[in-house]
C-alpha cells in the first residue's frame, strides 16, 4: 500500500514539476479579531494536517482547505511537503481510523475568506492577489 | 521370619523384596507419565487450538480492515466485498473459540461472557461496515457520513484491541502452560529421581538386612563353632539356639550332634599328647627325609636338648652312626634309607647334648596318614644303660677274676690257645710261666684274707708291669699266676722276664700299716721246644714250677733242665 502511494507521489510530482516553477502565491488568513500576528511553518504544517488543533488561547482551530486549484496544490507542497491528493488521502485516512475528521473545503478564494472572516477560530489559505480587507494575513517565517 | 525357613525361601525373599521395589518404581514412574501426558493433550486440545485460533482471528480481522481500508482510500468496491466476504469466517471463528471455551469445565464465567460480548460487538460492528464502506467505495461523499465513520472507527479500533488482548492472552497462556509442565516435568523427575535413590537404599537395606539375618549370620556362628571345635571347644551356645526346622540351623544342629559323636568316639589329641608326653620311653617322629618333628618329654630328658634345639635338626644329631647316609637321599634311594631305618627292638646309640653316647632300644615304624601314604618315621626308643651295665659286669665275671681284673683260667686257655697257633704259623717261639706265692697259706692264715687279697691284687698289678704290653697274665686261682710271653726269640727273654718278676717280690706289699713279704716260684715252658701243644706245655710249667719250689722258693727253672738258685 505504502508502495503504491510512493509510487503515485512520485509520478504526481514529475507531472506537476513544471507547475510548481510557476506556483501562484498564497497567503495564509485568519479573523480579524485573531491577535496572532505571524506563525512558524512547522506551526502551520502541524494545525493543517490535524496534529495541533488549538489557538495559544485555547480556542478550538477551524482549519479551512480549498478543495483544488493551484493555490490549494501549491499551499500542499511548500507548507505541508504532500501533493493535493496526498493531503486528500491524509484526511481520508484519519477520518477512516478515526483519528481526526477531515477540515471543511471551500471551492475558491472568496468563499475561504468569508468563512475565516466570519469565525474567529478559524484559519485558511488565498491567492495573495485576490486577499481582501475582511481578514487578516499571517507572516510566516 | 520364622516362616522363611529354607535357603530357597531366603534367597526368594531377597529376590522379591527387589521385585517389589522395581514395581514401585515402574508404578511411580508410569503415573508420572500419565500425569504428563494429560497435561500435554490438553495443551495441544485447547490451549495451543485456542493459541492459534485467536491469532488467526486477529489476522483476519486486521484483513478485513485493511480491505475497508483500501475500499475507502482508493473507492475499490471489490475490496469492500472482499472485506464483506470474511464476515462469515471471522464471525465462524469467534464462534469455534466460544465453543472450545465453553467445552472446558471451570472456566472463569468472565471469559466466557467477555468472548460473548466480542461477538456481539463484532456482529454490531459488521452490520453497519458491510452497508457503510461498500457506500463509500461508490463515490458517496465520505463528509456526509463522518459521525457513522467516527462510531465505525471506534468500534473497529476496539474490536482489534480486544482482539490483540485475547490472542495475547491465548498466547500468553499456553506459554505458561507449556512453562507449567516443564515445571511440573522437572518436578516429576526431580521426585521420581530422589524417589528410586531411596527405594534403591531402602531395597538394599532390607536385602541386606534380610540375608544378614537368615543367612549370614547363621553360617557366621557355624563357621565360629567349627573353628572353636578344632580348638578343642565342645559346646556351642550359639548353634543351640538355632531353630532346627530352618536349613541352616538345621546344619547346625548337624554340627553339635557330629560333635558330641566325635567326642565320643574318639580320643582327644590332648589325651594323646598326654600319653605321649608321659610315657617312659623316647619317642620322635620325623618327616620322610628324617628331620625331627616332634619329641616327647622323656626324649628331651633322656638327651638333655630342650625342644626346640630337636625340632627341624636331622635326626642323625641324635642316632649316632646314622647308617643310611645324610640328608641328599632323594626318591627311590629315600624309600631304601626309609626301609633300612626300620629295626624293630635293635640296639643303637643315643648321643646327648654332652656328646655321651648312651645305648638305647629302638622300634621305628613308618607313620601313615589316611591315605596310607608316608609322613614320616616314628622312632620309640628305651634307654638300656642299666641293662648294658649289668651284662658287662656278668662279663667281666665269666672271663676276668674277680679280685685282681685279671684274665681267669677259661680265658687264659683260650689265649694260650691262640697264642700257640700264631707262634705255629709264623714259627716263632712264646713262652710260658707259671707262678705261685711261696708260703702264701701261711701269710693267709697269720695276717687274715684281707692281707692275702692285698697281696694277691698288689701282685697282679706288679707282674703286669714286668711283661710286655702283648703279654698275658692271668690268676688260675689261689696263688697261683701264669704269664704267656708271645714271640721270644729266645730262652734268656723268658730268663730275663722270671729274673725281673722275682726282683718285683724285693719290696714288700703294705696293708693298713703292715709290711708283707712275699715271694715266688716261677716255672718256664717255651714252645715249641718244651712242648708241642697246650696241654703239654701246661703240664711242663707246672713240672718246672715245681721244680722251682722244690729247690726253695724265691727261684725260676725251666724244664727238662734243673737249674739251681740258690
Amino acid at each position: 500500500m505504502k508502495l503504491v502511494t510512493c509510487f503515485i507521489a512520485f509520478t504526481l510530482f514529475l507531472i506537476l514539476f513544471p507547475a510548481r516553477m510557476e506556483a501562484a502565491d498564497f497567503a495564509l488568513v485568519v479573523n480579524k479579531n485573531n491577535p496572532l500576528q505571524s506563525m512558524e511553518r512547522s506551526d502551520v504544517k502541524k494545525i493543517f494536517l490535524g496534529k495541533k488543533t488549538f489557538w495559544p488561547d485555547d480556542q478550538r482551530i477551524e482549519v479551512i482547505l480549498q478543495t483544488g486549484g493551484d493555490i490549494h496544490r501549491s499551499f500542499a507542497y511548500e507548507i505541508l511537503n504532500k501533493s493535493p491528493r496526498q493531503l486528500s488521502l491524509y484526511w481520508k485516512q484519519a477520518l477512516f481510523s478515526g483519528t481526526g475528521v477531515p477540515p471543511r473545503q471551500y471551492s475558491d478564494d472568496q468563499s475561504v475568506q468569508e468563512a475565516v472572516a466570519s469565525n474567529v477560530q478559524a484559519i485558511g489559505y488565498v491567492d495573495i492577489f485576490q486577499l481582501d480587507e475582511s481578514v487578516r494575513k499571517i507572516d510566516l517565517f | 521370619m520364622r516362616l522363611i525357613n529354607t535357603i530357597r525361601k531366603k534367597i526368594w525373599f531377597c529376590v522379591n523384596v527387589a521385585f517389589i521395589g522395581f514395581l514401585v518404581a515402574t508404578g511411580f514412574a508410569l503415573y508420572s507419565y500419565k500425569q504428563q501426558q494429560i497435561h500435554l493433550t490438553h495443551l495441544r486440545d485447547f490451549d495451543f487450538h485456542l493459541a492459534m485460533r485467536s491469532n488467526e482471528l486477529l489476522n483476519m480481522f486486521v484483513l478485513q480492515k485493511n480491505y475497508y481500508k483500501e475500499s475507502f482510500l482508493f473507492g475499490s468496491s471489490d475490496s469492500a466485498r472482499s472485506g464483506n466476504l470474511l464476515c462469515t469466517k471471522i464471525t465462524a471463528e469467534i464462534e469455534a473459540i466460544i465453543k472450545s471455551e465453553r467445552s472446558l469445565h471451570g472456566l472463569p464465567l468472565s471469559r466466557v461472557e467477555g468472548l460473548a460480548g466480542l461477538n456481539k460487538m463484532y456482529n454490531d460492528y459488521v452490520e453497519q461496515a458491510t452497508e457503510l464502506y461498500p457506500l463509500l467505495a461508490e463515490g458517496n461523499d465520505p463528509n456526509d457520513y463522518i459521525e457513522a465513520l467516527q462510531s465505525l472507527a471506534t468500534a473497529q479500533n476496539e474490536l482489534q484491541n480486544t482482539l490483540e488482548f485475547f490472542a495475547e492472552f491465548y498466547r500468553q497462556h499456553f506459554s505458561d502452560n507449556v512453562s507449567t509442565l516443564m515445571g511440573l516435568t522437572n518436578r516429576n523427575s526431580r521426585f521420581l529421581t530422589v524417589f528410586f535413590v531411596l527405594l534403591l537404599v531402602t531395597m538394599s537395606l532390607v536385602v541386606n538386612w534380610a540375608a544378614k539375618r537368615t543367612l549370614i549370620t547363621p553360617l557366621t556362628h557355624i563357621k565360629e563353632a567349627v573353628r572353636a571345635f578344632g580348638r578343642g571347644q565342645r559346646s556351642f551356645p550359639a548353634l543351640e539356639r538355632m531353630n532346627e526346622k530352618d536349613d541352616i540351623g538345621e546344619l547346625g544342629v548337624a554340627i553339635i550332634t557330629m560333635t558330641k559323636d566325635l567326642v565320643q568316639t574318639t580320643v582327644s589329641k590332648a589325651y594323646v599328647d598326654s600319653i605321649l608326653q608321659n610315657m617312659n620311653d623316647s619317642l620322635i617322629v620325623t618327616s620322610n627325609t628324617f628331620l625331627i618333628r616332634s619329641v616327647n618329654r622323656a626324649t628331651l630328658n633322656l638327651l638333655g636338648y630342650k625342644a626346640d634345639e630337636l625340632i627341624g635338626q636331622h635326626m642323625n644329631k641324635v642316632l649316632g652312626e646314622f647308617p643310611c647316609g645324610g640328608t641328599e637321599a632323594k626318591g627311590n634311594a629315600l624309600d631304601a634309607e626309609t626301609a633300612c631305618q626300620l629295626w624293630s627292638n635293635a640296639e643303637k646309640q643315643f648321643l646327648t647334648r654332652d656328646g655321651v653316647e648312651i645305648p638305647v632300644l629302638v622300634s621305628s615304624s613308618r607313620l601313615k596318614d589316611d591315605e596310607n601314604a608316608d609322613q614320616g618315621l616314628v622312632y620309640v626308643a628305651k634307654d638300656i644303660t642299666e641293662r648294658k651295665k649289668a651284662e658287662q659286669k656278668l662279663e667281666q665275671m665269666a672271663l676276668y677274676d674277680f679280685l685282681t681284673g685279671l684274665p681267669n683260667r677259661m680265658t687264659f686257655s683260650d689265649r694260650l690257645e691262640q697264642t700257640l697257633k700264631q707262634a705255629y704259623r709264623e714259627g716263632r717261639q712264646a713262652g710260658l710261666m707259671f707262678l705261685d706265692l711261696d708260703r702264701f697259706k701261711e701269710i693267709n692264715d697269720s695276717m687274715g684274707h684281707d692281707s692275702g687279697d692285698a697281696l694277691l691284687q698288689t701282685v697282679a698289678v706288679r707282674l703286669i708291669s714286668c711283661v710286655r704290653e702283648s703279654d698275658t697274665v692271668a690268676r688260675l686261682g689261689g696263688d697261683e699266676f701264669a704269664v704267656i710271653l708271645d714271640t721270644l726269640h729266645g730262652p734268656q727273654d723268658a730268663v730275663n722276664t722270671a729274673e725281673r718278676i722275682l726282683e718285683a717280690f724285693d719290696e714288700p706289699v703294705v696293708h693298713e700299716g703292715k709290711e708283707i713279704l712275699s715271694s715266688a716260684s716261677i716255672g718256664i715252658a717255651l714252645y715249641p721246644v718244651d712242648g708241642q701243644n697246650t696241654v703239654e706245655l701246661l703240664k711242663n710249667a707246672d713240672l718246672a714250677m715245681y721244680q722251682a719250689k722244690q729247690s726253695g722258693g724265691n727261684s725260676y727253672s725251666r724244664f727238662s733242665t734243673t737249674i739251681d738258685q740258690g
